[in-house]
């Protein structure tokens, strides 16, 4: 945890030192934010469901690119700086590795996140009725979007080829995201929520427009259960193979830390 | 082919003409082996990088593993430091089997890798100090970042961001990385790559330090007089096997000292024994002549005798002992090399 924890403290220097990384992952957002509060749309323009349709392409949006793509660039750039195989001889274990090197990514991606759905609720005057499945959502997303960026960078040689190893992840978030925002609430199907993008469109909009009555919590939560179920299953299948894929240095290959089962370290 | 390298210290070093002594044997962790290789293999798919080497180095030993690019150096390495998992073999370092106790190890060993991996952003000092926080979970004694800064030259460069050092200084930082926590076992992959003479010489002597305190280390590096200088144990590898192993005195005492010179056409050759073992090449009105010996004292006195009696002139006439140099050309143009195992 330690480890982990001095590692993330580093990758925010590094980004902090980096002006146009940091210009996009915290400037961008806030000037955004900053937009859509001073220049509200006409009430009237913007229906409720609308609105949280918005949020929930903001969140797609952000976990694809503010998380995945960034992520991915990350690690495989870590990879090429053989910055991974530095911490691997540190005997620092590989899951508090990723952890403190995607920690940055996945704090900006909440945080802004977080900037631009209050910015919504502000601009719209329209609050979340269930700011907790918000917030369940964008835990989620950090935990799918980690993976999934975990999975895609050992298909990654280099930061160049990231962006295009990470399109079909990219378009599934993104792509599955809006397409979960075109049919009403009660009518997302499995195969939407099965993008990972369609699942967190679902809870963000069960968060901004769900049941308000006194049995709201159940009939929200009895309705968020397939989802929860999709994004779990996902999150839990891309960590595994992630792990077996993963790569630590520029020549391994596909192997993961657990190339060999048996190998338990101690 | 597999063979053996190991053995005592006790013996002149190469080309630097430095003498080493015994460390004090209460200074060593451990009177088992550092290192104890036996049969390891690893293949990248079909590909087998390292086929059943064996190597041994005992506590305070600097072993140098030499070899032609892509003969299975650093995938060795690799495999010492559990960064990857051999697909047979017996490996224990330090006692410890890396695969397995990868972090145990990583608290007692140190690792210069091959590619200074370090971020621009960061400074010397700030990467010192989150080394100490990452190294062995943050539970490890390490230097103070000034006093690591200092061993290797770099204090005036301690708030300089990473990116704008030199090759040399990146390297050296490097280094003090891999000093932070005094480790028992010291990982050098080319540690001197890029550096100038005199950093280079710096850096050897910090490593003669380090062994007289009974550092192993296991040196990886294309600089023959590098090994030359420093190595009691050498192990020429060559597409995936050691061809040649041993101290530095056993594997030269291995090869043939050569007498070359040159002769006039009409002049008929020394003695059987010479002629025997004799290179002859032709070229117009001569006869160069190289002459392959395991006896150059001998063999040289007859040649001058010869030519003294016959009045014969021996054009440039050279006589060297075996180089490292010359074992190592002999690794790369024939895999049929001498086995030394001490």
């Amino acid at each position: 945890m330690t480890s982990a924890i001095a590692l993330a403290r580093a990758e925010l220097r590094i980004l902090a030192r980096d002006r146009v990384a940091a210009f996009n992952v915290v400037v961008v957002p806030l000037f955004a934010a900053i937009y859509l509060v001073t220049n509200p749309p006409p009430a009237e323009e913007i229906p409720g469901p609308l609105a949280a349709a918005g949020a929930a392409v903001l969140l797609a949006v952000f976990t694809s690119v503010a998380l995945v793509l960034k992520s991915v660039m990350v690690l495989v750039q870590r990879r090429e700086q053989h910055l991974l195989e530095r911490w691997r001889i540190s005997g620092t274990a590989p899951a508090a590795i990723l952890a403190g090197t995607l920690l940055p990514g996945v704090l900006l991606l909440a945080g802004g996140i977080a900037v631009m759905f209050a910015a919504l609720a502000i601009a719209l005057d329209q609050a979340p009725v269930q700011p907790f499945w918000l917030v369940l959502a964008v835990v989620l997303a950090t935990a799918l979007g980690g993976t999934a960026a975990t999975f895609t960078a050992a298909y990654a040689r280099t930061t160049e080829s990231a962006s295009v190893v990470a399109l079909p992840i990219f378009a599934a978030l993104l792509g599955g995201g809006i397409w979960a925002t075109l049919v009403p609430l009660g009518e997302v199907t499995w195969r939407m929520r099965g993008t990972g993008g369609g699942a967190l469109t679902e809870l963000v909009r069960i968060g901004w427009e769900g049941p308000t009555d006194a049995t709201g919590f159940v009939a929200a939560a009895s309705a968020a259960g397939p989802s929860l179920l999709v994004l779990l299953t996902l999150t839990g299948a891309l960590g595994v193979a992630g792990t077996c894929t993963f790569r630590w240095s520029p020549r391994a290959q596909r192997g993961g830390w657990s190339r060999r089962s048996s190998q338990r370290e101690s | 082919m597999t063979t053996t390298a190991t053995g005592d210290r006790d013996h002149p070093r190469g080309a630097s003409g430095a003498t080493t002594t015994t460390p004090d044997p209460s200074l060593r962790p451990a009177p088992d082996p550092a290192i104890e290789v036996q049969q390891l293999r690893c293949s990248y798919g079909d590909f087998e990088a390292v086929r059943g080497i064996e190597l041994r180095a005992a506590p305070g030993e600097l072993l140098a593993v030499l070899g032609t690019n892509g003969a299975g150096k650093t995938t060795t390495l690799e495999v010492l430091q559990g960064r990857r998992p051999a697909d047979a073999g017996h490996i224990r370092v330090l006692g410890l089997d890396p695969a397995r106790q990868r972090r145990a190890l990583a608290a007692r060993a140190g690792v210069v890798l091959q590619e200074s991996a370090l971020p621009d952003e960061l400074t010397p000092a700030e990467f010192l100090l989150l080394w100490q926080q990452m190294a062995g979970g943050g539970t490890l004694t390490h230097r103070p970042v000034d006093e690591q800064l200092a061993r290797v030259d770099l204090t005036h460069r301690r708030d300089v961001r990473i990116g704008r050092l030199s090759g040399g200084e990146r390297r050296r930082l490097d280094l003090a990385i891999a000093l932070s926590a005094d480790p028992e076992l010291l990982f050098l992959d080319e540690p001197t790559a890029g550096l100038d003479p005199e950093s280079r010489a710096d850096t050897w002597t910090l490593i003669r330090q380090l062994l007289h305190t009974g550092t192993t280390v296991v040196l990886t590096t294309h600089y023959l007089e590098e090994a030359d200088a420093l190595a009691d144990r050498l192990a020429i590898m060559h597409e995936g096997q050691i061809e040649v192993a041993g101290t530095l005195p056993d594997v030269l005492a291995a090869r043939d000292a050569r007498i070359r010179f040159t002769l006039d056409n009409d002049t008929t050759l020394p003695n059987e024994r010479l002629i025997g073992q004799a290179t002859v090449t032709r070229q117009r009105d001569r006869q160069h002549v190289e002459v392959r010996t395991p006896d150059l004292a001998d063999d040289l006195r007859s040649l001058l005798a010869w030519s003294q009696a016959g009045g014969t002139d021996l054009q440039r006439l050279h006589a060297s002992e075996p180089t490292l140099a010359e074992v190592f050309h002999d690794v790369r143009t024939t895999t049929n090399t001498p086995e030394v195992t001490r």
